[in-house]
């Protein structure tokens, strides 16, 4: 299947190349045929990719060890549902899964658009060619996923064992929906640009492709997240690790975006700084990728060092040039159309929130770059790890969670301080009450205390908007409470599914809160030994080393060591931690032996066991024990997110027709019983 | 050879999509000039529409009497933008209808 897969490839190169240059000629020269033709392209480039990624597939699923990929990513004794993910596993296969996703996109992005958007869509296809391109030219000279070896090897390599695991089949493809789904707002932004059409019109035709890729990007942190905890072994899910700072930077200023377009669609200021944000986002996907590919930060998630960086290199400063000099050209056109009125107000505070976010995006990304940095100019690789993030994210952090709740609370344009007074003193009261409980209760960490505040406080906001909508919706339609509740979602999907976001965000920062008080004990126990381990909510646990036992699984020899647990001296079942030994078909190791954590999840902690070794020939076992409060709740805040984004997705959510003939109405109706006013007749 | 067999067909069928507008002069493929679903939405493209005064208003006057009922906007800064957005949408009306060319909503 490599033949067919390798000319497939060279299928997509030329009409890659072919929906650019036709698309961006079509536009200029207004010939329908050729828009026409530009038009197809997504569709016949998914169509080869489609084509070009079933023969990798094929390969894999057949085990053709011929084939240096399938050699390098996969054994005979690899489980189906691995076989299948290791299609993206490794370097050459996951740039090609990256262009099948974007072709996805790029279609359906020219499917689903209305027709009212017909005149930026040759450049769209234009757009979403050229990068198509990009990773069709990486994945022929760079990464070909068809290359064969001069013989063929009895059995693969194997897979990672790290990536043996269920979150590793889903948490890639969810993060490469998100860094692709940007493609489609950059390819509009840059459309609106070329075609000198910056109304708010670009901006309404990529709002759902926006919170599309904005979804899929943080179901793929939270998942990779997931996986981190699950597989790794230390505990934690979050290291600030240059290939998890990849994945936050551009949903950091996608998020800005979400925010600040509103402003420029209500209000029709921030013109230039919301180009520049979706631009930002886009170039920081395309650095994202460079970092984890091209091995110039050090990082246990990153692909093999390989030439693959060097086109990455080429094709950001390509990028960054090409649209300095395209947003520089088009300035005055970008001009604000109203001026900031109050800087107490919905505008000023989503300024204030697009300024943290960005600032934030930037602290992370000079501290994943600062080895790089100062080897650059001091010859010295010096590296910042998590206390450096930890200090200067976690301020932003709650001063962006003190934001979600103030935000809501201010109407547009202006607010007085009577309606200030009155919106805040309900949501505040909350804040404080909570401190005070979780002070009584002995939280005395000063970040965990504040932290408890601003979360009930934006709780207490959400629920106050959801209240108060529902009674206006009340007074003024004559609709029972429920029906009320059940329209004033449906009717305005964007701000109450934003609303259940933001509690998503407030169970996050609850769910951070637990990291504060994170008890760790690491001990070696023969068989009938204990030792306990202190919970931060008062109860002890104690544990019973069982023994360790030995057999065959699947692809892999365990050693899995096994404890009694007890808790406050009552029996609490058995835990099993494992060791595994993956090995090929032949029974030989493929690599180093993973730990496989024992985790009792439960909602107010999380009773983590890594079961580190054992002295050989002996049944001793070293353990590390870990009680990590609250993580339940981080998985349950992304599922939550989820939920507020497909709330927001639901189609028809912008301002309608229909939403302003029911107002035309209403006023009509009541201006005939109105006295006239002054200066109308 | 049935790998090459393969190809061709996929590198015909690719290329007959992106040629066709070309060689046959009109495109075919309804699909593949873009799906228009009616969503209903303002056509926020036509500015004629999505800049009109009385739709700037009325979409305004919506908000502010929702920010009242919900307490963000006391009533008198409720009164005195009311006046601005209802004289505005007023003066639209009343000049759409001297042109004769009222905007569908």
């Amino acid at each position: 299947m490599t033949v067919l897969g390798e000319l497939s490839l060279w299928l997509a190169l030329l009409l890659a190349a072919w929906g650019t240059f036709v698309g961006a000629l079509g536009a200029r020269s207004r010939n329908p045929d050729l828009l026409a033709s530009a038009r197809r392209a997504p569709y016949a480039l998914l169509l080869v990719i489609s084509v070009a990624s079933l023969c990798l597939l094929v390969a894999l699923l057949r085990h053709d060890f011929n084939v240096q990929y399938v050699y390098q990513y996969s054994s005979r004794n690899l489980p189906t549902p691995y076989l299948i993910s290791a299609f993206y596993g490794g370097q050459a296969g996951s740039l090609l899964f990256w262009a099948l996703v974007l072709c996805a996109f790029s279609a359906a992005a020219q499917w689903l658009t209305p027709r009212r958007y017909n005149h930026l869509m040759p450049y769209v296809a234009a757009v979403t060619s050229m990068v198509t391109l990009f990773f069709v030219v990486v994945s022929l000279f760079a990464a070909n996923p068809f290359e064969r070896l001069q013989f063929t090897p009895p059995d693969g390599a194997g897979l990672n064992p790290q990536l043996q695991n269920p979150g590793m089949v889903f948490h890639p493809p969810l993060l490469f929906f998100g860094y692709v789904g940007i493609t489609i707002p950059f390819a509009f932004a840059v459309a609106a640009l070329l075609t000198n059409r910056l109304d708010t019109g670009w901006l309404h035709a990529i709002r759902k492709w926006t919170i599309v890729s904005w979804v899929f990007l943080s179901a793929g942190i939270t998942l990779g997240m997931w996986w981190a905890y699950v597989e790794l072994g230390w505990g934690g899910y979050w290291a600030w690790d240059p290939v998890e700072n990849a994945s936050l930077m551009p949903w950091l200023t996608m998020t800005a975006f979400l925010h600040s377009v509103m402003i420029q669609e209500k209000r029709g200021m921030l013109k230039k700084w919301n180009m520049i944000l979706i631009m930002l986002s886009f170039v920081l996907c395309i650095f994202g990728t460079f970092i984890t590919r091209s091995g110039i930060v050090s990082s246990v998630h990153s692909f093999a060092q390989s030439s693959v960086g060097d086109y990455f290199l080429v094709f950001l400063i390509l990028l960054v040039a090409g649209l300095t000099a395209l947003v520089w050209t088009r300035m005055p056109r970008l001009e604000a159309e109203a001026k900031l009125e109050s800087m107490v107000s919905r505008e000023a505070t989503f300024l204030f929130n697009n300024l943290l976010l960005v600032g934030m995006a930037f602290t992370v990304l000079w501290g994943t770059m600062f080895p790089v940095v100062s080897e650059m100019f001091r010859g010295v690789r010096v590296t910042v790890g998590p206390p450096f993030f930890n200090q200067v994210n976690v301020p932003i952090g709650l001063a962006l969670l003190a934001l979600t709740g103030v935000g809501p609370l201010i109407a547009w344009r202006k607010a007085s301080p009577a309606n200030l007074k009155r919106q805040f003193v309900a949501p505040l009261a909350t804040g404080g009450g909570a401190a005070l409980v979780a002070a009584l209760l002995g939280v005395r960490h000063a970040y965990a205390l504040l932290t408890v505040a601003l979360s009930a406080f934006v709780a207490a906001t959400i629920l106050q908007e959801f209240l108060k909508g529902t009674a206006a919706r009340h007074r003024l339609h004559n609709e029972n409470y429920a029906v009320a509740l059940a329209r004033l979602v449906a009717r305005n999907r964007r701000r109450y599914g934003g609303y259940i976001v933001h509690a998503a965000v407030v169970i996050y920062f609850v769910a951070f809160i637990g990291d504060v008080y994170k008890t760790e004990r690491e001990v070696t126990l023969k068989p009938g030994e204990t030792a306990s381990l202190r919970s931060p909510f008062g109860h002890e646990y104690t544990f019973t080393h069982v023994g360790i036992s030995q057999y065959d699984q699947l692809n892999r020899f365990v050693f899995a060591a096994s404890l009694e647990v007890s808790k406050s001296g009552r029996r609490d079942g058995v835990m099993t931690s494992e060791m595994r030994q993956y090995l090929d078909s032949m029974g030989q190791p493929t690599f180093q032996p993973s730990t496989e954590p024992a985790i009792r999840s439960g909602l107010l902690e999380d009773l983590y066991i890594v079961f580190a070794g054992s002295p050989e020939g002996t049944e001793e076992a070293v353990y590390r024990f870990t009680i990590s409060p609250l993580v339940w709740w981080l998985w349950f805040g992304g599922v939550l997110l989820v939920v507020g984004g497909v709330v927001t997705l639901w189609p028809s959510s912008g301002p309608s027709r229909a939403s302003v003939r029911r107002a035309l109405e209403g006023y009509q109706t009541r201006m005939v019983d109105e006295e006239p006013m002054a200066g109308v007749r | 050879m049935t790998e090459l067999l393969a190809g061709v067909v996929v590198a015909l069928a690719a290329l007959a999509l992106v040629l066709e507008p070309l060689v046959m002069g009109r495109p075919r493929f309804k699909a593949a000039g873009g799906w228009s679903p009616d969503d209903g939405d303002i056509d926020f493209t036509d500015v004629e529409e999505s800049e009109s005064p009385k739709i700037q208003a009325l979409l305004a006057l919506k908000e502010i009497e929702f920010d009242r009922e919900t307490g963000k906007l006391s009533d008198e800064d409720y009164s005195t933008m009311k006046a601005t957005y209802q004289r505005a949408a007023l003066l639209a009306m009343e000049q759409e209808e001297t042109e004769g060319h009222g905007l569908a909503v």
